[in-house]
């Protein structure tokens, strides 16, 4: 059984279709790459996967639960437990150290575990760096924070919106080995948006999304 | 089969997905949330944050502080009226005129009554310091029959000697009097007006000692004294009663046989008489300090909405990451009501300590000189816990009603929009029609006669002023953008700094609303993260 299974997905903004017939199944543990050119989808198609924007049509299951019929309230506690997200823009909390910005996670969930803290800040280069503030880190050390972040908490699966898209070539290779490494190493799935056609070769299978929906 | 090194998890097939249930969390989580998340947050906002919180401090402490005084202030005037007017079952007065002597007799016969004392009431002048004259209440009684009744009314230390009680020629003096007359004066030189002559007369009396009447300057002296410098003998102004143990007053009244020409009654209610007077003075100071505290709140209102729009793209990732929508709208909802807690305890202190403070320098009765001599100061008594809780619970609610609709927009925001950047309506926009009109409707509210006695259209005429001016800005802002842009060599400057939005409305207002997120976006959406 897969642990992503997407049939049928459509969405449209207005009588605009952004994407249409999207069938996608990841495995457990399986790094997918999603291509795709600017505009046609990918991001709103990873945040209708991730219960954040609704589909037109279409089913979405988690390892056999269907986010696409639960509630706003349903998918944000999914999100919690199962889900690791980073992003392009790193976006962590300004006021939170290090540390803290990457028990995020945990903190919602209610299980407070320092030391697991202290193994993602180890396994993504970051060792005693936890109590600096974000805005004395630069670019690539901030996007291995949102690494750490999305893994702490062992989610099922990673969504990875161009996570290298604002790092330099030198910074944007080892951010990506980093979280392929970890993403693998932690059994999670990862489907990972992505421009670069390098990037996209080190993932187990690479998809491109078309108007005729994923190549 | 690989092995996961960091959890222990097999990676021969997914995990179990637990129930949405499982992750639900607890109250305590919002605490540890108001903790880790909001106060580091917040901290970095410290001087707007204080400024809300004086708002509601402020507003609190005028409104605790003015009940504080009027009911510290009733009670006193209150208390001095039973001080003056004894505390008699009853008060027997002639139907018209005064009473006579035969009738205090007659009176002191009937069955049932234990003391029958009577007093004879008037004004006289004295000299003061300063060789002015001024006036003093003089109050005739037979010490003997009012003792039990006025205390008060008694010379300080005389109980002890009878003679002095009963002399004629002796007087005492209340605290106010004593205060305009020379110091260690042995004598009184008293002059009134006689009832009988209509001739002014004097009447020099020994100083017997001080006597406990609160208020303005009074002497008091033996009643057949009283008769002969008001120029009344054989007159009395009122009989006060004292029944025996066990009548109830009204039932005696039914049926006792007064004296031919008289009547009898309950002594007046001062401090309820005077409840009545003061009501409208009371009314429209609680108002006036209500109104206060509903003013700070819109400060309130206004810190959290800038709070929130500046940790919008927080707020969204804490969305994206699993915070629901009510957890987000309760996290920022206990923001208010957190400040609304410490606003309400520090107000409540500093309320307190205004009303000391107030008490202290113009004493328990205001500076009325009813009750001159008052304890000065506030006494802590549970009575007072009501009236706390009730102010302390309405800068809870009105911080709570401030914190609302931001809370609402932060529950209602697409987040993955707006961690994207690309904004979300953080209020709904008012009909640009409401402003003009709550203002027109003030002024017509103003208009409105009293209901009740008070001035209820005046109360909600401020009101309606206050949320149609808050109202107009918007428009107000659109006309001086308008009156800018007309200006030669002046860009529009909601549009300069607008720009083109991805999915704008083009609704008036719009840029306004972009060139506030833009900056707040820019500075405070990624922390300054973004590259």
């Amino acid at each position: 059984m897969s642990l992503l299974h997407a049939s049928g997905l459509a969405k449209r903004y207005g009588s605009t279709p952004v994407f249409e017939g999207v069938d996608l199944q990841l495995q457990a543990g399986e790094l997918v790459a999603l291509l795709g050119e600017s505009g046609s989808g990918k991001s709103t198609l990873l945040n209708c996967l991730a219960g954040l924007d609704e589909l037109d049509a279409g089913r979405v299951q988690l390892n056999g639960a269907e986010i696409t019929t639960m509630s706003e309230g349903q998918r944000a506690l999914l999100r919690r437990a199962h889900l690791g997200f980073v992003f392009q823009a790193f976006h962590v909390l300004p006021h939170l150290n290090v540390a803290d910005n990457i028990a995020l996670p945990l903190l919602l969930l209610q299980k407070p575990d320092p030391a697991r803290v202290q193994e993602m800040l180890a396994a993504v280069g970051l060792d005693g760096l936890g109590a600096r503030m974000p805005r004395q880190l630069s670019g690539g050390q901030l996007q291995r924070v949102a690494i750490a972040r999305a893994l702490v908490h062992r989610p099922l699966l990673v969504l990875a919106d161009e996570p290298t898209g604002n790092l330099d070539a030198r910074h944007a290779g080892a951010v990506l080995d980093l979280l392929l490494t970890q993403t693998r190493e932690q059994g999670s799935a990862c489907l990972l948006v992505t421009h670069s056609e390098r990037a996209a070769a080190r993932a187990d299978r690479c998809l491109r999304l078309t108007e005729q929906g994923l190549q | 089969m690989k092995p996961d090194r960091a959890s222990g998890r097999s990676q021969a097939g997914p995990r179990p997905l637990g129930g949405p249930d499982d992750v639900l969390v607890g109250r305590g989580a919002y605490i540890s949330w108001l903790r880790k998340l909001s106060w580091p947050a917040l901290k970095h906002q410290a001087g707007r944050q204080l400024l809300a919180l004086l708002a509601i401090t402020l507003g609190v402490a005028l409104a605790y502080a003015v009940h504080l005084l009027n009911t510290t202030a009733l009670a006193e005037f209150g208390s001095a009226a039973a001080s003056l007017n004894g505390r008699p079952d009853l008060v027997l007065r002639a139907k018209a005129g005064a009473l006579t002597e035969d009738v205090y007799a007659q009176a002191a016969a009937l069955p049932g009554v234990l003391i029958a004392a009577p007093v004879l009431e008037g004004v006289a002048q004295a000299t003061d310091t300063k060789g002015q004259r001024f006036n003093l209440r003089v109050i005739g009684l037979d010490a003997l029959q009012s003792g039990p009744l006025s205390p008060e009314l008694l010379a300080q230390g005389s109980t002890s000697n009878l003679q002095r009680l009963l002399d004629p020629q002796q007087l005492s003096l209340n605290e106010a009097a004593q205060a305009r007359l020379p110091p260690a004066s042995q004598t009184l030189t008293l002059r009134a007006a006689a009832a009988d002559s209509g001739q002014a007369q004097n009447l020099t009396l020994q100083i017997a000692g001080r006597n406990a009447a609160p208020g303005s300057p009074l002497v008091v002296l033996d009643i057949a004294g009283a008769q002969v410098l008001l120029g009344r003998l054989g007159q009395l102004d009122r009989i006060d009663l004292r029944l025996q143990t066990g009548l109830d007053p009204a039932q005696w009244l039914a049926s006792a046989q007064l004296p031919a020409g008289t009547r009898a009654a309950p002594p007046p209610d001062e401090g309820a008489r005077l409840q009545d007077l003061t009501r409208a003075y009371r009314v429209n100071l609680g108002v006036l300090s209500l109104m206060a505290l509903f003013t700070g709140s819109f400060l309130v209102f206004a810190v959290l909405s800038l709070s929130v729009a500046q940790r919008l793209p927080q707020l969204a990732l804490l969305g994206v990451l699993g915070m629901t929508a009510r957890e987000r709208a309760s996290l920022v909802l206990g923001e208010g009501l957190l400040m609304g807690m410490l606003g309400s305890a520090l107000g409540l202190l500093l309320g307190w300590g205004l009303a000391s403070l107030g008490l202290q320098l113009l004493g328990a009765d205001l500076g009325l000189a009813v009750a001159p001599g008052a304890r000065t100061g506030l006494q802590f008594s549970t009575v007072q816990l009501p009236a706390a809780a009730f102010f302390g619970a309405l800068g809870l609610l009105v911080s709570g009603l401030a914190a609302a609709a931001p809370a609402l927009a932060v529950q209602r925001m697409p987040v993955a929009q707006v961690l994207k950047g690309l904004g979300s309506e953080m209020h709904p926009a008012l009909p640009a029609w409401l402003g003009p009109l709550l203002l027109f409707a003030g002024l017509a509210l103003a208009l409105l006669p009293p209901l009740w006695g008070m001035p209820l259209g005046a109360y909600a005429a401020m009101l309606s002023l206050l949320l149609g001016g808050i109202a107009c800005v918007p428009l107000l802002l659109r006309g001086a953008h308008r009156l800018l842009a007309l200006l030669p060599g002046c860009p529009d400057p909601a549009g300069a700094r607008a720009g083109p939005r991805p999915g704008g409305r083009g609704r008036p207002g719009a840029g306004r609303r972009a060139g506030l997120a833009k900056p707040v976006g820019g500075h405070a959406g990624d922390g300054g993260q973004l590259p």
